[in-house]
């Protein structure tokens, strides 16, 4: 999701060791680094950890941070490096923790009838085991493109590599994920039943 | 956004426009079936809506601003803390120089090193050379004799 909002004056604030323009920045950009956390390392709990290293991280160097740049490829920098490491220390075993239950209701458009709403639950939690088989940098680069929208030029510079090697990893996770979604999630774009991906986990 | 999506330029789309489009295929099920024929992992797109716990979210923010607190406090304590014992060390350096009239600051005398000894005991290298072209270097200096010899076919 892309925020171009100007945030130069609350960084610089910030970056001087002002705590409630760091506490308001925070705020501001919590979302996008928790879910980028959490869509790289499949658990809500390890996202928390991860954003609250980002974060204090932030709070100590932000005074490097060069205000001509783009903040937001900065963080994605800093989170994207943080999950990583964090999925390489726990082991490519980790517990996979979906959203909680009531997660897609709150999405819900009271308006529609049932068959007509997505199952955003569903869909993240086949999100989790699918993209369990992918490389690291292949599947931040899955994150940043497909889920957070980046721009393939803005994927290359958030990880620190080719627009090539963006659009390589990219087709490489597309296969992977469309390939399981096939084969273990049929019904999941419509209106059907539980798929047998999900009896399977 | 008016009109349903077309899979195929939702596909080759960025930034806003791809944004848009995801976000009418959020509430379309027609559009989330053509999507998902054309390519079901474009689905995944939709997970950019992904609702987080808002307790989850809270207590980061709370957690954050705790530590960071304490982080900068703590970073200033010992930044003082270390340079305190140094500027006392300095203080005591200038303040007994000045009473022993900079006794204290002055250099001590090195003792010379011994001069080199010409009776130094060497190996004796003998090279009998094969036949490719030797080189010999010899970087033997006082007691400590290093000898570099360069010959493919050497025999010592």
């Amino acid at each position: 999701m892309r925020d171009d909002e100007d945030l130069s004056d609350l960084i610089r604030a910030a970056a001087r060791g002002d705590r409630r323009a760091f506490e308001d920045l925070v705020l501001r950009k919590r979302d996008k680094v928790v879910r980028t956390a959490f869509q790289i390392t499949g658990n809500l709990e390890d996202a928390k950890d991860v954003s609250q290293g980002v974060f204090l991280r932030l709070w100590r160097v932000l005074q490097r941070f060069d205000l001509e740049k783009r903040f937001d490829t900065w963080l994605y920098r800093i989170t994207v490096n943080a999950a990583i490491d964090h999925v390489r220390e726990r082991g490519p075993k980790g517990i996979l923790q979906a959203l909680p239950d009531d997660a897609g209701d709150r999405l819900r458009d009271p308006s529609r009838g049932a068959d007509e709403q997505l199952d955003l639950a569903r869909l993240q939690g086949a999100f989790l085991r699918l993209a369990a088989r992918l490389a690291p940098k292949q599947r931040a680069t899955f994150v940043l493109k497909e889920i957070e929208g980046l721009e393939t030029a803005e994927v290359a510079r958030v990880l620190g590599v080719t627009e090539s090697t963006v659009r390589n990893h990219l087709l490489q996770a597309r296969r992977v994920l469309r390939e399981g979604l096939t084969r273990d999630y049929p019904g999941l774009a419509g209106r059907s039943g539980r798929d047998p991906g999900e009896e399977r986990s | 956004m008016s009109g349903h999506v077309d899979p195929a330029q939702l596909a080759s789309a960025e930034g806003p426009a791809r944004r848009a489009m995801l976000a009418h295929v959020l509430g379309c099920a027609p559009c989330r079936e053509r999507v998902a024929a054309h390519d079901p992992a474009a689905l995944f797109g939709l997970l950019a809506w992904t609702p987080l716990p808002p307790a989850l979210l809270d207590d980061l923010s709370k957690d954050v601003a705790r530590r960071a607190g304490s982080d900068r406090s703590s970073f200033g304590a010992l930044a003082v803390a270390a340079t305190w014992p140094r500027r006392a060390a300095a203080a005591a350096v200038v303040a007994l120089a000045l009473f022993t009239g900079y006794a204290t600051l002055r250099p001590r005398p090195v003792a010379a090193p011994p001069p080199i000894s010409a009776s130094s005991r060497r190996a004796d290298v003998e090279v009998k050379s094969g036949r490719g072209v030797s080189q010999v270097i010899d970087l033997t200096v006082g007691d400590t004799q290093i000898v570099m010899v360069y010959n493919g076919e050497l025999q010592l």
